[in-house]
């Protein structure tokens, strides 16, 4: 088993943010702190305790006082008793590209090829609390060696045993949460088995040709992109939300609008990707893209597109699919204006998107259902748990009212005053 | 109000020491052990905006070539391949640089970057004269293409 390695990215800087002066005792990887913590923490911050300035880095959140810790190769700690004073409690980087650049020096991993030092990278990512700055830099990630157990794994910590507050959005674009807002094309991902999950990624730029995940630099393989918010905001000509490129991805629960040209496109890829419960919508072209064989679509909403919702042949296995056009594969899709059927989004407004499901939705109950078809995924963009023989078409589980499990903070699953 | 942040040091091939790596404001705290192998630069006068604008690398865009004769049609993909914009010239993107540009900075750029005395338009300028677009490191990526026509989309 790969040893995790965490390390935290934060706009604020690498501030402290620890509350009170707390002292720091630690027993098997287990620290306890003296002081109940209360910022916004978790996953990846390191704690800087003692005259020696040793540093821990959080690997979970067990209470406001208790953590588990790692050491920046993700060893077990040495026991520390008695107490000792925390000099502070930091973000490690500012940016995810500083993170990207400074990962595999010789203060962490100190190591490219990450199947050599046998870890797994968790890039935590935590918003701004301080004035909500978006982390403005553009990202590439390439360079490392990596297998289907030692990859770099990109995503925002949601409350529980992850943060003290959740970094998340909301499923729609969320004030107070972790997000890459740039003017160039936002992440572009080299690495293969790299996961991105749970990001804000939005490009605010007039310029054409931009991009919010662009895999066709490198081509990598195996690339996860899960539960993110791919946002074009006043994009120029051929602005595209998603580009695949190499084989064998998955793209699900994304939310993506606002593009000029195509939502995402898999036109270059090697085929043997798989695209799950997304909802692409109203992008200038095409909403979904595709031209590669092996390649499976399965309960996404493509709706509204300029051009055509889905373009480029009906993968096989595709299927419970939703457009407006009649162009869903598969002969369980709904074709919204042939079928008079609409799939009730939220809102739809121009800088007001929302892309719930709302209770009237046609995509409530017409999908295919993860006991039915195991490519469905358990979680939806909230966090919600998809069960059964059917469920819902896109992004979102329609629920009627209350909080997500998932994506509760632990504070409020054990009733404490957040 | 800005900081730079370069690399120190050359970490991982395609790097080099020098190369910018992120641009914040000047009330974020950039320490520790992240910042440990970096060298923060001072600017005072533009924006972050400003500064992010001014080390922005050159416009990356793609061009496709058909595979079937002028006029005919075909079931085939174009090939696409990356260029880049060098003034009026587009040339292959052969080799990616790892990060965009590079500042060459020597002493008395650092104190001019960082003293408030300096005009904006000024501390802009020597950005720009300092700026090294990484693309142009490697021959690879020189090659000219003529192009015969550009399509706007695929």
């Amino acid at each position: 088993m790969p040893s995790n390695v965490y390390y935290s990215v934060s706009p604020y800087g690498t501030g402290d943010v620890k509350t009170g002066s707390p002292t720091i005792e630690i027993a098997a990887g287990v620290a306890t702190l003296s002081v109940a913590q209360t910022g916004n923490i978790g996953v990846g911050c390191c704690i800087d305790f003692g005259a020696g300035n040793t540093l821990i880095y959080i690997a979970a959140v067990n209470s406001a006082t208790s953590f588990d810790v790692v050491t920046a190769t993700g060893g077990t700690p040495s026991n520390v008793s008695p107490a000792e004073t925390v000099n502070s409690i930091h973000h490690e980087y500012a940016s995810l590209n500083a993170a990207e650049a400074g990962y595999t020096d010789a203060n962490h991993v100190n190591n490219t090829d990450l199947t050599t030092a046998d870890v797994l990278v968790n890039l935590a990512c935590y918003y701004d609390h301080d004035d909500d700055t978006a982390d403005g830099t553009a990202v590439t990630l390439d360079g490392a060696t990596t297998d289907s157990t030692r990859y770099v794994r990109i995503y925002t910590p949601q409350g529980g045993t992850e943060s003290i507050n959740d970094q998340r959005h909301e499923g729609k674009w969320t004030a107070s949460r972790y997000a890459l807002d740039v003017t160039a094309t936002v992440l572009d991902l080299g690495d293969d088995y790299a996961e991105v999950v749970g990001l804000q990624i939005r490009c605010t730029s007039a310029s054409t040709y931009r991009k919010g995940i662009y895999l066709r630099t490198s081509a990598p393989d195996n690339v996860t992109i899960d539960r993110n918010l791919v946002v074009g905001n006043g994009v120029g000509g051929a602005s595209e939300g998603i580009v695949l490129d190499g084989s064998g991805h998955t793209v699900s629960n994304n939310v993506i609008y606002g593009w000029n040209g195509y939502g995402c496109q898999g036109y270059y890829d090697d085929g043997n990707c798989l695209f799950a419960n997304n909802t692409l919508y109203a992008n200038g072209v095409y909403g979904l893209l595709l031209d590669s064989s092996g390649s499976k679509v399965v309960n996404t909403i493509a709706y509204g597109h300029g051009t055509k919702d889905f373009y480029g042949g009906e993968p096989a296995g595709s299927d419970y699919n939703f457009s407006e056009d009649d162009t869903a594969p598969g002969a369980n899709s709904i074709h919204g204006a042939s079928d008079s059927k609409t799939p009730d989004f939220v809102d739809t407004g121009s800088g007001t998107e929302d892309f719930h499901l709302q209770s009237t939705s046609d995509a409530i109950g017409t999908g295919v259902g993860p006991s039915s078809d195991s490519d469905v995924p358990t979680l939806d963009i909230d966090g919600d748990t998809r069960s059964g023989a059917t469920t819902d078409i896109g992004a979102d589980l329609y629920v009627a009212a209350g909080p997500s499990g998932a994506n509760t903070p632990w504070h409020l699953l054990c009733g404490r005053a957040a | 109000m800005a900081q730079i942040v370069l690399l120190d040091k050359s970490l991982r091939a395609g790097e080099n020491a020098g190369d910018v790596i992120s641009v914040h404001g000047d009330d974020v705290e950039l320490s520790g052990a992240g910042y440990a192998l970096a060298r923060i630069v001072q600017v005072k006068g533009p924006t972050v905006e400003e500064v992010r604008a001014a080390l922005l690398g050159p416009e990356i865009r793609p061009i496709w070539r058909s595979k079937a004769p002028a006029n005919e049609w075909t079931t085939e993909q174009p090939e696409e391949k990356p260029v880049w914009i060098d003034g009026e010239d587009k040339k292959f993107l052969e080799k990616p640089p790892r990060h965009a540009v590079n500042l060459a900075l020597s002493a008395e750029d650092l104190t001019a970057l960082a003293d408030a005395k300096t005009d904006k338009a000024a501390t802009l300028a020597l950005l720009a004269a300092r700026k090294i677009e990484n693309v142009r490191r490697e021959i690879a990526n020189d090659t000219k293409v003529t192009l015969a026509t550009i399509a706007d989309a695929k």
